[in-house]
């Protein structure tokens, strides 16, 4: 019964879905890979020469985790790396709940269940990435830059910008230890704050990593590494850096949540537990498990509590399949 | 078009300098005694060994005796020496800078593939030009933290720009003298420049020392790279490491001659050991098994490009290379030098 929900949830939703929501940028240069939730073995190396292809092997598979790749290659399917023929890669700012260190020891973020004040630490965060980092200091487009929701725990931020195509992993990596504050020498920036009158103000006026600084600072009420602290983003560097980096397609399902890995165009207002389940009327009968570490916790309108661990109700299929695949719950006849 | 004369005596590798000298080469050096002579004082100048130095009466004397030493440095095959040369090169080209107006410094700095514009008082790189210099990790002050950015454009104050500049252009002259060493014929260098090479040689070794045979000498531990030494206290305390620095640890082993027995004990404590897999993993790598290919030591670069890399103070800031590290830290400690390996001491125990 269980199973039954899930997989006619993926293929209800693959089934409907309009093909070109399934569009990226040079698709016919990506390589494709696809995971089975017991995550025992990727199936790679493939290729899909428009979006109704795509399409028809995403309802063809049993469900699986979806992923392109960043990179653009001559011939993508071939199976010996070397041989792809790279002709670049966009570059992806991941951010992950289990990888921010305010929140990754959070028992429900281990589970994989983000309350709101998670949501909006991870989304302020994605903000700032965008806002002051890729669009102020690094003079990214507004154009080229796409968030979307990773289905899980927290965005990717991609940057498809020509001319950063082939930026090498060097590169790559000068970018991650500007946003993660690595290479910043304090002592230099304590220097800076002992000057005196205008040479003070030109030096924290700069813009950068120093104006940023001044900002928090302030006043006086914290302190340099209280500010960089604050500045500084905990980006996965691996996923920036790997130029071959397979990430979740969009508008393809996360096989571990149901939930659709989205393009988000208004960060503000989105919340991932309503704007990324699958839209869909029909209910379905779930028990549930034990869900006092979640309670205040709302997915799709349906609120999580201690009194309603043990239970049996009917809720909306996609919150459903949320619940089972997060082990919250179990399907019911 | 070749700039004007005093300009490329002082900066004899600016675009076009080379048209004035085409046709010269380690094989017919000795028919121009001037341009050995200038050359040979020039690289003994400026690796210490003499106090004599002979500055060139014209820009085309100048430009010769510059290509010649770097074919002459690169001839000596130490890569030790050459990497000196590039270094005290250096060092003299940040100074002739500071002697200039920053004006000049714009056409220098284009002749080493670095764009960059004069901007007021600053300099200023779009930040892709910028990612894309090599070989400028190693110094803080050229790091994009450090550094004015504003909507894709890097600003340079005038010195830290010639740092910048400096510091590419020594790294664009190992990389030409090494490439040269590579392809270099013994049989085609003339016989009286090989002397003058020969006893360059010879004098630098015995002033510098002779470079330390690391696998000579038993494996001092305290002496390691900090990366090294960080990875295998991890191991020790039972945490299992990752493969990138299992990698690092394996190959720096056996790279100063432990054998693969010694080296499978550094990694018995890991929680996922089994001998049997670790010995095959551990034989590949040393270049006993399959190809029989033998894996290099990462170098310093891609070690922190992977996380790898654990300390960035003291002499780590200035490496490119585990051993490197390890090479110096023994010479130190042959000096009597009491902190040789002690960089980053606090991150391991």
């Amino acid at each position: 019964m269980q199973e039954e929900i899930v997989r006619a949830h993926f293929h209800e939703y693959y089934a409907g879905i309009d093909a070109e929501k399934l569009f990226i940028p040079d698709l016919p240069k990506r390589e494709f890979g696809f995971l089975r939730p017991d995550k025992r073995e990727m199936i790679r190396h493939l290729s899909f020469y428009d979006v109704s292809s795509l399409k028809s092997y995403l309802m063809s598979i049993p469900i699986s985790h979806v992923y392109s790749s960043t990179a653009i290659y001559r011939d993508p399917s071939n199976k010996d790396m070397n041989a792809k023929g790279w002709e670049g890669s966009d570059m992806v700012f991941e951010f992950d709940a289990d990888h921010v260190k305010q929140l990754k020891d959070k028992p429900n973020v281990r589970s994989g269940v983000l309350d709101g004040s998670d949501w909006s630490l991870i989304k302020d965060h994605t903000w700032r990435l965008v806002n002051d980092f890729l669009l102020d200091d690094f003079g990214f487009s507004q154009n080229d830059i796409s968030i979307n929701f990773s289905g899980n725990r927290g965005f990717h931020v991609r940057v498809s910008s020509k001319p950063y195509l082939q930026l090498s992993q060097e590169g790559r990596r000068r970018l991650a230890s500007y946003i993660n504050g690595a290479d910043l020498d304090v002592d230099l920036i304590y220097s800076k704050l002992k000057q005196r009158g205008r040479a003070k103000i030109i030096a924290l006026s700069q813009p950068g990593w120093m104006s940023k600084v001044a900002k928090v600072i302030g006043d006086g009420q914290n302190s340099v590494e209280e500010a960089i602290d604050s500045i500084a983003l905990d980006i996965d560097e691996n996923v920036l850096l790997d130029l071959h980096r397979l990430i979740r397609h969009v508008n393809t399902l996360h096989a571990s949540t149901g939930m659709i890995v989205m393009p988000v165009r208004d960060l503000e207002s989105f919340v991932p537990y309503e704007d990324a389940l699958v839209p869909c009327d029909e209910e379905v009968r779930v028990k549930f498990g034990d869900l006092r570490p979640y309670s205040g916790i709302s997915v799709g309108g349906l609120t999580l509590s201690e009194g309603l661990s043990g239970k049996d109700m009917r809720v909306n299929r996609s919150v459903a399949v949320f619940l089972v695949l997060k082990g919250l719950a179990q399907g019911n006849n | 078009m070749p700039a004007g004369s005093e300009v490329l005596k002082k900066y004899p590798f600016l675009r076009g300098a080379e048209e004035l000298v085409e046709g010269l080469s380690l094989t017919n050096l000795s028919d121009f005694p001037r341009v050995l002579e200038l050359a040979e004082k020039k690289i003994r100048y400026m690796l210490g060994l003499s106090g004599e130095r002979d500055y060139p009466m014209d820009k085309r004397d100048a430009v010769a005796a510059f290509s010649a030493s770097l074919a002459m440095a690169s001839a000596t095959g130490s890569r030790r020496l050459i990497r000196s040369y590039a270094s005290a090169l250096s060092r003299e080209l940040e100074k002739e800078l500071s002697t200039d107006a920053p004006d000049i410094y714009e056409e220098v700095a284009a002749s080493l593939g670095v764009k960059a514009q004069l901007d007021g008082k600053e300099f200023k790189m779009s930040l892709l030009d910028y990612l894309s210099l090599k070989g400028i990790d190693n110094e803080p002050d050229l790091l994009l933290p450090q550094l004015k950015v504003e909507h894709g454009v890097v600003y340079f104050q005038v010195n830290v720009f010639r740092k910048l500049v400096s510091t590419v252009f020594r790294r664009t002259l190992v990389e030409k003298m090494e490439s040269q060493m590579r392809e270099l014929s013994a049989a085609a260098i003339d016989p009286k420049v090989k002397d003058a090479i020969a006893s360059i040689s010879a004098e630098f070794s015995k002033r510098r020392g002779e470079e330390v045979d690391i696998s000579s000498l038993s494996p001092i531990e305290s002496l390691f790279p900090p990366c090294v030494k960080f990875w295998i206290s991890q191991m020790n305390k039972g945490i299992n490491i990752p493969h990138q620095a299992r990698f690092l640890v394996a190959t720096f082993l056996l790279s100063i001659d432990m054998s693969v027995d010694d080296v499978l004990k550094y990694f018995s404590h890991t929680p996922d050991y089994d001998e049997h897999i670790a010995r095959y993993q551990i034989e590949d790598l040393a270049g006993q098994r399959g190809s029989g290919k033998k894996y290099s030591v990462p170098r310093c670069e891609t070690l922190r490009t992977s996380g790898v890399c654990t300390c960035r103070q003291g002499l780590c800031q200035h490496m490119t290379h585990p051993l490197l590290y390890y090479k110096i830290s023994i010479q130190k400690r042959l000096n009597g030098d009491p902190n040789a390996g002690r960089d980053c001491a606090g991150s391991f125990s």
